[in-house]
């Protein structure tokens, strides 16, 4: 029987092994991670609200331009390829139209001045996301 | 696609018996009633290990299993050398499907397939890199099985399997660890069978 070797003198002898074994640990983990998030789904309608009341429902598999009326004028929106933008917008941070466009299921474009949510919704989904 | 499968496996299966044939006539091992008796003893010894993990549930993943087989394969690959753990890993794997009745079925080919691999892995990683410790070469093993059982159950089932495959990987670190905990122990216990077999 070999006599007991220390803890410290295993871990000198075999460093390479648990380097690799820790780095692939490492790989796995994080693969668990990806793995685990789910895949963002391409919306099927945006719900448009003004001061929480949904006022409008805008199909995305077709482009078009969309004209709804807030508080302190008209705002203009427009769908393409799926992706729904806000271009104009009365309000005077523009911050709406700033935010681009946006495609996925659960996104959203906030205009906080006019009022204005317009969430993004899934195929099934019809009512209002709560916040 | 179907067809495509029962080729590929009837494939894998002959070679297999053709691989565990040249490795039991292997003439640099004496083919004598010693080595009979040992092989038909761990044979054994190995097949109650795989019913029993087999009765064992998955706890939180389903097909998560500890891999108590291993331990006598791993163990019969460093005492008594490459070609009797070759003849053990095919006829346990496909003993193990036979008795429990999913032979030539999914369950039984991605056991088949995965217990190759991970022996053939194991054998090299014991063989070329010899400071590696049993529980590194278990450890390469455990996940090798899992490697072997997704890519015939990615023939089957396709892609959406691979999602799967980091899961079990994550948990056989933590079964590669402890077969090769049990094995070191084992292989210090009984030291002296080494004397003994050849």
């Amino acid at each position: 029987m070999k006599a007991p070797v220390s803890f410290l003198k295993q871990i000198q002898r075999h460093w390479v092994e648990i380097l690799v074994v820790s780095l692939a640990l490492i790989a796995t983990i994080l693969a668990v991670i990806f793995v685990s998030i789910p895949a963002r789904q391409k919306a099927a309608y945006a719900n448009v609200s003004i001061k929480g009341e949904i006022v409008r429902r805008i199909e995305l598999n077709q482009d078009a331009t969309y004209q709804v009326d807030v508080p302190h004028g008209t705002m203009q929106i427009s769908v393409k390829n799926g992706k729904i933008a806000v271009f104009s917008s009365p309000c005077p941070g523009q911050y709406c139209v700033h935010q681009g466009e946006k495609e996925h299921i659960g996104d959203s474009l906030i205009c906080a001045h006019e009022g204005v949510a317009i969430y993004l919704v899934g195929e099934g989904e019809t009512t209002e996301i709560t916040i | 696609m179907s067809i495509d499968v029962h080729h590929l496996v009837s494939g894998l299966l002959f070679a297999l018996v053709f691989l565990a044939t040249f490795a039991l006539l292997r003439n640099d091992h004496q083919f004598g009633t010693r080595r009979i008796a040992r092989l038909g003893v761990l044979l054994a010894l190995a097949l109650v290990a795989g019913l029993v993990e087999s009765l064992i549930p998955g706890f939180i993943l389903p097909g998560f299993r500890l891999g108590l087989a291993n331990i006598v394969l791993l163990f019969v690959l460093v005492t008594f050398g490459f070609y009797d753990g070759l003849v053990l890993a095919v006829l346990k794997a496909v003993l193990v499907s036979v008795l429990r009745g999913s032979f030539l079925s999914m369950g039984g080919l991605m056991a088949l397939s995965g217990t190759l691999l991970s022996f053939l892995g194991m054998a090299c990683l014991h063989y070329l890199w010899k400071k590696c410790s049993l529980i590194g070469v278990s450890i390469f093993g455990a996940l090798l099985h899992v490697i072997g059982q997704i890519v015939v159950a990615y023939f089957f089932m396709g892609p959406a399997i691979w999602g799967y495959l980091p899961w079990l990987m994550l948990a056989s670190f933590a079964t590669g660890a402890f077969v090769g905990v049990i094995v070191t122990i084992l292989i210090r216990r009984t030291a002296f069978l080494h004397l003994l077999g050849k």
